[in-house]
Parts: structure tokens; C-alpha cells; sequence
């Protein structure tokens, strides 16, 4: 809601600066989101003469000005007839803002000669225009100095209006909240007081609505007029002043009263109706032409206003081509109705049409503002328009809106936590328009003024007071805690969240946060989409359904990293994927991708890409710090992996998280090229394991000195490494760690060699040279009977 | 014989003065040894100069070899000490051939790091918990009921206009992504009994994609419901919130009327700010800044959660997680949180240091 100083001055005296009505307005709950001063641009336009004038060198059209503005002289490019030596006029020094052709001027070479800026016209500068070419300043103005001191200076207030103050979406509503506020009274507006001199061509008819509450009153009042020429400059500043273009002097009284008084109305040229106006519901569909020329499709339910043959207008939205007023219109019909809210919201909405009407009547409009509207804008437009005018019509009954509200003037100290005395109450209730219905010992029974349509019960009466008292007045009070009945910060699932969070940051992998939803194609297995994750109104297809999967993002994140030279991709997200609609279909999950170089150029080692290992260790230290053991890597069929280099986590026979190589089919689709190897996994499968009781692991120290022997086995490539040392650990109990230091394929690949260390731990006493050879020859008899391995022979 | 005895002394003298002036020369261990073999050694100077003490008399050796013994002391130390000298310097020597350039680079450790949106929810979850609120999550695909009917925002109340809303697909506008995180106040309400302390960080969304608006953002929302909640209580726990969370002391605040449907009365706070050299500082200056939304739980909220509003009051808040990002670390571009560009991650991404302790004040 927008509204200038001097507007608001016709509704309200008052005597503070614009600071301080901002400051006020604010503290009601009508936030200033902007105040302008209105001529603020105009001190960077500068008064100056014209002191020389050549022609151009290369434009026979232009002219090169040598122009004076006291101490300084500038030089300017000008094609007007009328610069000539000698002229007063107005110039724009380059990076100036240019008003009327909303742009800032730069500095530029006009046929390459470089001037400092330009003179100006009346259009460039916002000002009507009386003659064409630059402006021509008489001797009022000084040269030297700037325009602002010549144009009268106003305030631009912008409110951010919330959707139940539909009430101050005029300039007399605020000020109505003004005068509240300091005990002001308001300045009444001049309205029409005479009867009409004929009856009205035209009557309303309400008789076809099936629900009088979708428009339970509407006046009509027939015009005869002399002209609808542009309105007068007062009105077009007036309207200009907020940002609305004048149209007509018709419209522009329309609008006006609009912004005024917050009444919105409508004018019919009556020459172009047909019989008798009656406001209907649709039956059935139909196209509309509105006044802004566009076509809208009306539906069933539909609130609009027909004459014999035709719709003519939206009822409180807007009104239609064919019916509309224009420089020819000689015959007036003035609508001034109330029409439901919610009618007008639930049309408008599905129309899309965002008109100043649909937004006052959807907040609610004063019902009892009906005859106010009619005959101010009888005054406006019988001494703009002139002619005469008519009886009004009307249609319906008074609108009986009378809410009891019953409030207790104890329950503002409980709720907003200081006391108001009762008087205080009473009084501010009282300059607010509240009328007292009944009184009772500390309870009250109120009725709201009717432009307030947002207060129905207590609580918002409690708003209005602390409204005037001052939200600046509400002390701070600590919440007392009843300690005894504390639980836990978090749940299970959102602390292993943040553990997991903490622990792959820790492991060398930056958090990334990515949009929920992607784009369909990305969506693997291919296919497999449900179609109920779609969204009905995407921002584009690429973000087009909810993901199922983590690592889409995170492939698309690693792909325009290697396009920006990034070599080493090292990211995890914790997030949601969602499984379906319900509660229940949104799962937690983890996703972690490490692309590129593993690590970057180094003069300690050789340069290599992020392999299985490098993935395989982050994880297995992850599970060390959630405390997880005793899970199973199994080989997996998952189609975002490499079928050969990538496994999954099993605990307990449940699938726990898969991890691999992307899957070569899969880069091109996500444009990699680099290797990368990606995982994702279940926190809420995480939460299950950590949720069971744990283990206890025994501590075990060894005063004795661990002993350390090392085997070379060859085995068939078919069997697993980790077959071998589980077979080794059941040898003996004394057996401990077994490091694998050494890996090799023969060439067929047929058989591998593997050099493990075996950890023999001397428990209680140190064993000799024999039992240490029994030992050893157990494992080379064990493995090789179990697991086919022969020990290698230098 | 008196004379022959203090020959012997002065001879020792002599002896004990020359092996000063000779080790001052020496530069190496062997040569070392070589001095202490002539001089100390079995057929050593002073070896042979006691030795003929011999032929004195009793009374005269002890008396001279007192004073001998304690020249013998002297030239020992004198050799262990410039012995340990030289061992010095030839260790030092060796040391510095084993010199190494330091200014070249370690082995390249990767580093990890934790988004700013999670470092900024953390903090304020930390800075909530230790005020006993708990944590409560709800689902993203929301059913309307809860994210707007329930909240007192009926079909066609023009609130639901300034929620851009995402529908789900084929669901007849029935299921759609939440625009806040309000809707977890009703699933808390209808599921648990008052006293009630919770707050809702999470994922939310709105159909607006530009320069300060993004499909996807984060909200916290906090909750409390029981006997005797007043409005003081709600400005003493905002007050709480911002200045630990913007780690300024008297941070000025501002409460003044605003409006949402689920809260009556409502409020909106600022902060104290000014722009000094295009940066803003917090908590001075003449400039306010809004920061957060909050008010008294709406008698009808309660009413649609089967609370009665007799008994209980509550207040209600929500802020934007991003734009308490921005404010406190200095991020200006909103929509490079979810860029993950990786020069971004890796200037604004925080070290992990374990979840944000009140206590600690990180």
C-alpha cells in the first residue's frame, strides 16, 4: 500500500516529520517497508544556460553545447531544434537516474564526440509534456543550481500491508489507525448531499442468487454526462504520486476512491447495456474479456454481473472490454456493491488476476461505507464530468455484521504478561471504534468497527490494545522449567545425523545441502519412477520429482566441478529421499562421493585417482566411530555400480548402505569422466542397529611382547582374502591382527599372491622356537586344506 | 730436598699450563685421545712426574701428591670438557648436513568440512537445547491439512497467497511440500500433552526461484505450551536466542505487530544493525533489520488441536536459517548455499569441532 505525505495530510493533521509517522505507523503493525523523499532525484539534475552551440563533425542533425552551470562549464550532444545559445534549460550529468525513461544515464560516445551527460526534456524528467524538445526554463530558475529546489517536495510511504488489514488499504484507513493511536480526529471528505434530478435507466437485480450472502447489498446510480476527457492535474498527480497511470477522468475517480477511502467501484458505459444488470453465479463455463483485453475462462460458481445478453464484469474483480467507459461515453452507470470475500478470493485466484478491486474486496471492505462511496464519487464526477445524475438504485438489505465478542480485561496481563488497567483498556477500545454492547464486573461484551473484519475473538482484542500500549512495553520474563521432566535434545535418528555429519567431515569430506527434488532422468533404476513424487508445479523439469537417490546431486555437483578444473571432488550429504507421499515415505540417508585425484600433485608420491580402498577405508572408519562392528561386505547387483568394484554393508542380514564404483554406463548420463566412486546408505537402518544393545568388548593387555611372522599364499583369484584370514583367526586363539602388506595377480589372473603378517600374542608365557613352528605349520596345514592356498616358495 | 719438591710442583704447574695452551688447538676427537695418552696415559708426562715422587720421603710424597692429586683433577676435567666440546661441534656438524628445507610442502591431508546451513542450525539447536527445548522433525510432502487448515488458514484466505505452494502430483492439491515448518507445531500438539518445548528445524519450500528466494530453504520453529506462558516469555527466550546467537551483548531488539494466521497477537522482531563501508554490523546503529516471526498460539491452532486454551497459552516462532547464515557469517548470496560450488564450500564450510556447546560459546 503506497501513499504520499500530502495525501494523508487531507485525512489527518499532523504535526510530525515523515520520520516519526514512520516510526508510529510501524509500531501499529503497518510496517513502512520504504519512504522516499519524491524529488531526492531531482537534486542531480542541474539548472544551466547554453553558452555555445557548434554543429556536430559528424551528424548534421546534432549539436555540440557548451553549457554553463556556474563555477563549471560542461560539454553535451543535443538534437533538440531548440537548444540554443542562450537557452536556461536542465541538464543530467552522466550515472544519473532518468525518470521518465526509467534508465541511468551512461556515459557514452554519441558519433564519437563524448559528452558529460544530457539536456533534458519535460518526458525524460516525469513532467507533462508542453513542448517539444529540451525544457526551457524562464527567469524563476537560477543557474547554478539544482531542480530540486524548484519541484515541491513530498513523502512516498510504502506499507507492507498483512492480509487482515485490508482495512488500511487506503489512505483514510491509516490515518483512521493514526488518529487511534494520538487521539487525532479525521477530516471528513466533501460528499454529495443532493438528490438526482431523474430516475435510473438502470436496476439491480439480486433475484437469481441462490446465496444473498454473495452480495447481500449494491447501489446503482445512473450518469449523464458532459465529457470523460483526462482527468485534472490534481487528480493525475494524486494517482501518479502512487504509481497508478491516469486513464480517464471516469477511471481515475474509480481509482482515487479506491485508494482513498478504500471503496472500491465500477463504471459501466450504460450506452453499451443491455436491459437490467443482475449479479449471478455461473452455471456454466464462458469466456470473458476483461478491461485489460486479455481473455479469461469463467467457471461454474463463478460471481459475475450479466445484462440481458452478455457478462459485463467479475464481480469485484474486474469488469469486462465490452461494457467499459471511454472518451466517447456520454451515459454512466455507477456500480457500488459488497460482494463476498471469499467468493472474490476463490475466482481471483484461479484467475490469476491481481487487480486493487480483488484485493480490497478478498481483505474485506467496510459494509457500511456503501453510501459514503456513492455519493463521494457523485461529487467528483458530477463536477469533473458535469451533467447530471439519478436517483440511486439499490438492491438487497443492510448488512448486519454485528459480532459479540466477549472479552475478559483480565486476560491481557495472563497472556501478554503485564497489567493495563481497565480504564487504559476501555479508552483505547473506545478510540479504536469498539462499541461497548454490555458490561459486566471485569468483562465486557464488544462489537468490532465494521471495517474490522480480522477481530472475532479475545486474543485479538488483545492485539489492539498492545497494539497502542507498544509492543516496546512487553518485559522479558524467564520461563520457569519444571527440571525434573527433561528428555532428550534429540532423537535417535537426528543425532546420528549429526554423527554421521561430524565424523565424514572429520574423515576429509565437505558437507553439501542440495535441492530435494531433480529431474526425472535421473532417476535410477531407469524406469522405476513414481509418478506420485512428481510435483503438480515444478520451477523446471530439472527439479521436477522428490529423489529417491542422494547421489544424482551429488554426480551433477562432481561433473561441474571437473568442468571448472576442480580435480578432487570430496563431498557427503545427509539428507532425505523419499519412498512415496506418506508421513512414513521419508527416509534418512547418507551419500558420499570422492572423484578425481585422491590427492593432489605432491613431490612425496605419485598422482592417483579415488579407488574402491579409499572409499572401503572412509566407511570402515565411520562404522569405527559409530561404534558398529561385525557387519558383512558382500558383492552387489545395485545398478549404480560397477558390478565388479563395489559392495554392500550387511548387519544382521540387512542391507545397511552399497558403495562402488559408478557404474561405466551411468557417466556418460551424469557426464563424468574422471573415476568416482560413490555410496549411499540408510541412517534410519543405522538408527535400528544403534537403537539394539551393544556388546561389551573386553580389554586384553599382554605384559609379553607380541610375536610377528610373515606368509606368502598363492589361491585361486576366486577366493577372497578375507576367507583366508578368517580361516587363520580360528587356527588359535593366540592369533591377533593379520595384516595383508603385499598383492599380487599372475599374469593369466588366474591366482593371487597374498603376504600376510600374523600377530601371534604371548598371553602368559613366551613360547619357544617349537611352539612357534608347530603354530606356523597349523596355519600353512589349515589353509591349505580349507581354502586351496599353498604357501609360496622362494 | 725442599727444593725437589717444589720442582715437582712446578713442573706439574708447567705441565698442567702447556696442556692448556696445546688443547686450545685441538680440533678432533683422535687428537684428543692423543693428549690425554700424553699427559695422563701409563707413560704420560705426568704420569712419569709422579712417578718420581719416588724417591721422596713419606712425609714429603703425601704432601706433594695432595697438591699434585689436584692439579691431576684439574687437567682431566680440562680434557673431558673440551672432549665434550668437540663431541658437540661434530654432532652440531652433522646435524646441520641433515638439514632439510622446511618451506617444502607436508603430504597433502584432505580436508573436511560441515555446510554453513548445518553450522547455523546446530548453533541455534544448541543455543534452544540448552533453554530445554527438544528436537522434533516432520515430514517434507505435507498434507494440506496440516500445513494450512489447521494453522487457521482456511482455502481462500489471502496468507495462503503469500505461500507459493509446490503440489504434489495427482493428489488433487491435497499433498503438497511444506511452506514452513508451522505444520510440525500441530503434529506435536495433537500427539503430545502440554507442557510442551520443542523446535522444528527442517526443510521447506516455495514455488519462487530468484535472486533472494529459493525452492528450497530451511526454517527452525519453536513451540511452547503450558500453564501461565506469557508473551514476556516469548521476548525473554527470543532475547536469549539472538544475543547468544549473534554473540552481541545488549543487542538492541525490536518487537512490533505483525501478522500470522496461527498466532494472535503476533509479532515481528528486528535488530539493531547499521552498514559501515557496504559491511553490516550487528547490534549498533540506527537501522532495523528483520530477523524473525513469532506471536501467542491462536485460541483456534489450539481449539484444532484439542488444547484447551482455558488451561494452556503458548507462543510460536520461526525463523529463516539462511538468512541468520547470512547475517552472521557474512554470506550475501543466498542461492550459493545450494550451489555447492567447491571454492564456496571451502571458504565458508566450518571445521568439524563436534556439536556446538552453549558452554563453549562456538
Amino acid at each position: 500500500m503506497k501513499f504520499t505525505l500530502s495525501w494523508l495530510n487531507e485525512h489527518i493533521k499532523l504535526n510530525k516529520s515523515e520520520i516519526q509517522i514512520s516510526e508510529l505507523l510501524t509500531n501499529l503493525g503497518l510496517e513502512v517497508e520504504s519512504l522516499d523523499s519524491t524529488n531526492e532525484n531531482f537534486k542531480n539534475f542541474l539548472i544551466c544556460k547554453i553558452v555555445k552551440t557548434e554543429k556536430h563533425p559528424n551528424a548534421d542533425r546534432l549539436k555540440v553545447c557548451e553549457i554553463n552551470y556556474g563555477k563549471e562549464n560542461f560539454k553535451v550532444v543535443c538534437g533538440a531544434s531548440n537548444a540554443v545559445e542562450g537557452l536556461k534549460t536542465i541538464f543530467a550529468p552522466n550515472g544519473t537516474y532518468i525518470p521518465g525513461t526509467n534508465f541511468k544515464l551512461e556515459k557514452k560516445s554519441i558519433r564519437g564526440v563524448e559528452g558529460d551527460g544530457m539536456l533534458c526534456s519535460e518526458k525524460e524528467l516525469g513532467f507533462p509534456e508542453k513542448i517539444d524538445g529540451i525544457i526551457e526554463l524562464d527567469n524563476n530558475y537560477d543557474v547554478g543550481k539544482t531542480l530540486n529546489n524548484y519541484v515541491q517536495n513530498d513523502f512516498l510511504f510504502n506499507i507492507g500491508l498483512t492480509p487482515n488489514r485490508g482495512d488500511c488499504a487506503s489512505v483514510r484507513g491509516i490515518a483512521r489507525d493514526i488518529a487511534a493511536s494520538l487521539n487525532l480526529s479525521l477530516i471528513k471528505r466533501n460528499i454529495n448531499s443532493k438528490p438526482g434530478t431523474f430516475k435510473s435507466n438502470l436496476k439491480w437485480d439480486l433475484g437469481s442468487l441462490n446465496d444473498i450472502n454473495d452480495c447481500p447489498l449494491i447501489y446503482g446510480r445512473y450518469f449523464k454526462i458532459n465529457k470523460n476527457l483526462p482527468s485534472p492535474s490534481w487528480l493525475q498527480k494524486r494517482l501518479e504520486s502512487v504509481g497508478l497511470k491516469p486513464i480517464s477522468s471516469l477511471v481515475d475517480i474509480t481509482n482515487y476512491i479506491l485508494y482513498d477511502i478504500g471503496r472500491p467501484l465500477h463504471v459501466f458505459d450504460a450506452s453499451k447495456i443491455n436491459g437490467d444488470l443482475k449479479v449471478t453465479c455461473l452455471n456454466n463455463e464462458e469466456k470473458f474479456i476483461g478491461l485489460d483485453k486479455k481473455e479469461y475462462i469463467l467457471s461454474k460458481g463463478d460471481i459475475v454481473i450479466k445484462d440481458n445478453e452478455k457478462t459485463v464484469s467479475i464481480a469485484g474483480i474486474m469488469g469486462g472490454h465490452n461494457s467499459c467507459v471511454d472518451e466517447n461515453t456520454k451515459h454512466v452507470f455507477l456500480e457500488v456493491a459488497y460482494f463476498s470475500a471469499h467468493r472474490v478470493a476463490k475466482t481471483g485466484r484461479r484467475l490469476g488476476i491481481t487487480s486493487d478491486a480483488r484485493y480490497r474486496f478478498e481483505r474485506g471492505i467496510d459494509p457500511k461505507g456503501l453510501i459514503e462511496g456513492l455519493e463521494y464519487s457523485t461529487a467528483l464526477i458530477n463536477s469533473i464530468c458535469g451533467g447530471s445524475f439519478s436517483d440511486y438504485v439499490e438492491a438487497g438489505n443492510s448488512i448486519n455484521l454485528i459480532k459479540e465478542i466477549k472479552y475478559d480485561f483480565n486476560i491481557f496481563e495472563k497472556l501478554i504478561g503485564f497489567p493495563v488497567n481497565k480504564n487504559r483498556q476501555k479508552d483505547i477500545l473506545d478510540k479504536l471504534n469498539f462499541s461497548v454492547i454490555k458490561e459486566e464486573k471485569d468483562v465486557i461484551y464488544l462489537s468490532p468497527p465494521s471495517w474490522r473484519h480480522d477481530i472475532s475473538i479475545s486474543n485479538d482484542i488483545v492485539e489492539e490494545i498492545l497494539r497502542l500500549e507498544g509492543y516496546d512495553n512487553i518485559p522479558d520474563k524467564e520461563i520457569i522449567n519444571d527440571s525434573s521432566k527433561k528428555n532428550n535434545l534429540f532423537s535417535l535418528s537426528k543425532n546420528t545425523q549429526i554423527n554421521i555429519r561430524e565424523s565424514l567431515a572429520k574423515l576429509g569430506l565437505l558437507e553439501v545441502i542440495t535441492f530435494t527434488f531433480i529431474s526425472e532422468n535421473k532417476i535410477i533404476p531407469i524406469g522405476e519412477l513414481n509418478s506420485s513424487l512428481k510435483l503438480e508445479n515444478p520451477i523446471s523439469r530439472e527439479l521436477g520429482i522428490m529423489r529417491n537417490s542422494l547421489l544424482p546431486n551429488l554426480l551433477d555437483i562432481a561433473s561441474r566441478n571437473f568442468s571448472r578444473g576442480i580435480e578432487t571432488t570430496n563431498i557427503f550429504e545427509v539428507g532425505f529421499v523419499y519412498e512415496g507421499v506418506g508421513t512414513e515415505d521419508q527416509r534418512s540417508n547418507f551419500a558420499v562421493l570422492i572423484s578425481g585425484n585422491a590427492f593432489k600433485k605432491n613431490w612425496h608420491y605419485p598422482k592417483r585417482d579415488f579407488d574402491f580402498y579409499d572409499m572401503k577405508s572412509l566407511l570402515l572408519n565411520l562404522f569405527d566411530e559409530l561404534e558398529i562392528s561385525k557387519f558383512d561386505l558382500v558383492r552387489t547387483t545395485n545398478e549404480w555400480f560397477h558390478p565388479g568394484v563395489s559392495a554392500e554393508l550387511v548387519y544382521k542380514g540387512k542391507k545397511i548402505l552399497s558403495f562402488g564404483e559408478l557404474h561405466p554406463s551411468l557417466k556418460n548420463k551424469f557426464k563424468i569422466k574422471q573415476s568416482t566412486i560413490i555410496c549411499e546408505g540408510s541412517i534410519d537402518k543405522i538408527c535400528e542397529i544403534l537403537g539394539q544393545v551393544k556388546e561389551e568388548k573386553k580389554l586384553n593387555i599382554s605384559p609379553l611382547l607380541p610375536l610377528k611372522k610373515d606368509f606368502a599364499f598363492i589361491i585361486n583369484s576366486n577366493i577372497s582374502a578375507e576367507t583366508l584370514i578368517e580361516e587363520i583367526k580360528k587356527v588359535d586363539s593366540k592369533i591377533g591382527e593379520i595384516t595383508v602388506f603385499d598383492v599380487y595377480n599372475n599374469e593369466d589372473k588366474s591366482e593371487l599372491s597374498l603376504a600376510i603378517e600374523v600377530e601371534i600374542i604371548q598371553q602368559h608365557k613366551v613360547l619357544n622356537t617349537q611352539e612357534i613352528g608347530l603354530l606356523m605349520d597349523d596355519i600353512i596345514k589349515t589353509v591349505e586344506k580349507k581354502v586351496g592356498a599353498k604357501l609360496r616358495t622362494r | 730436598m725442599e727444593k725437589n719438591i717444589t720442582d715437582i710442583i712446578k713442573k706439574a704447574k708447567e705441565l698442567s699450563l702447556n696442556l692448556k695452551q696445546e688443547i686450545n688447538h685441538i680440533k678432533d676427537l683422535k687428537e684428543i685421545d692423543l693428549i690425554k695418552i700424553k699427559y695422563t696415559g701409563k707413560k704420560g708426562l705426568f704420569t712419569l712426574l709422579l712417578k718420581s715422587m719416588a724417591d721422596l720421603n713419606n712425609d714429603d710424597r703425601a704432601k706433594v701428591g695432595k697438591a699434585i692429586n689436584i692439579i691431576k683433577k684439574d687437567i682431566e676435567k680440562i680434557i673431558t670438557s673440551h672432549k665434550s666440546l668437540i663431541e658437540n661441534k661434530v654432532l652440531n656438524e652433522s646435524l646441520e648436513k641433515e638439514k632439510i628445507d622446511i618451506s617444502l610442502p607436508g603430504r597433502p591431508v584432505l580436508r573436511g568440512g560441515i555446510h554453513p546451513i548445518s553450522k547455523t542450525m546446530d548453533e541455534i539447536i544448541s543455543i534452544l537445547g540448552a533453554l530445554d527445548f527438544n528436537v522434533e522433525e516432520g515430514p517434507h510432502i505435507e498434507d494440506d491439512y496440516f500445513n494450512f487448515t489447521a494453522l487457521n488458514i482456511p482455502e481462500d484466505h489471502p496468507a495462503r497467497q503469500e505461500h507459493d505452494t509446490f503440489y504434489m502430483h495427482g493428489c488433487n492439491k491435497k499433498k503438497l511440500l511444506r511452506t514452513h515448518t508451522s505444520p510440525i507445531q500441530i503434529r506435536v500438539m495433537k500427539e503430545k500433552k502440554p507442557p510442551i518445548k520443542i523446535i522444528a528445524p527442517g526443510n521447506t519450500y516455495r514455488c519462487d526461484d530468484d535472486a533472494t528466494h529459493s525452492p528450497m530453504f530451511h526454517q527452525i520453529e519453536g513451540l511452547v505450551v503450558d500453564k501461565n506462558i506469557s508473551m514476556a516469555n516469548l521476548k525473554w527466550t527470543i532475547k536469549e536466542l539472538l544475543a547468544s546467537f549473534f554473540n552481541v551483548k545488549n543487542l538492541p531488539m525490536r518487537f512490533r505487530p505483525s501478522y500470522f494466521p496461527f498466532t494472535e497477537p503476533s509479532a515481528e522482531v528486528d535488530i539493531g544493525c547499521e552498514i559501515e563501508d557496504g559491511k553490516l554490523i550487528l547490534g549498533k546503529g540506527k537501522k532495523w533489520l528483520e530477523v524473525l516471526g513469532c506471536g501467542m498460539v491462536n485460541p483456534k491452532v489450539f481449539k484444532n488441536c484439542e488444547i484447551d486454551n482455558n488451561i494452556y497459552s503458548g507462543f510460536a516462532f520461526g525463523l529463516g536459517v539462511e538468512r541468520f547464515a547470512m547475517l552472521k557469517y557474512g554470506i550475501t548470496d543466498l542461492r550459493m548455499f545450494y550451489e555447492n560450488d567447491h571454492r564456496w564450500l571451502k571458504h565458508y564450510s566450518f571445521r568439524p569441532t563436534g556439536f556446538p556447546n552453549t558452554l563453549k560459546g562456538t
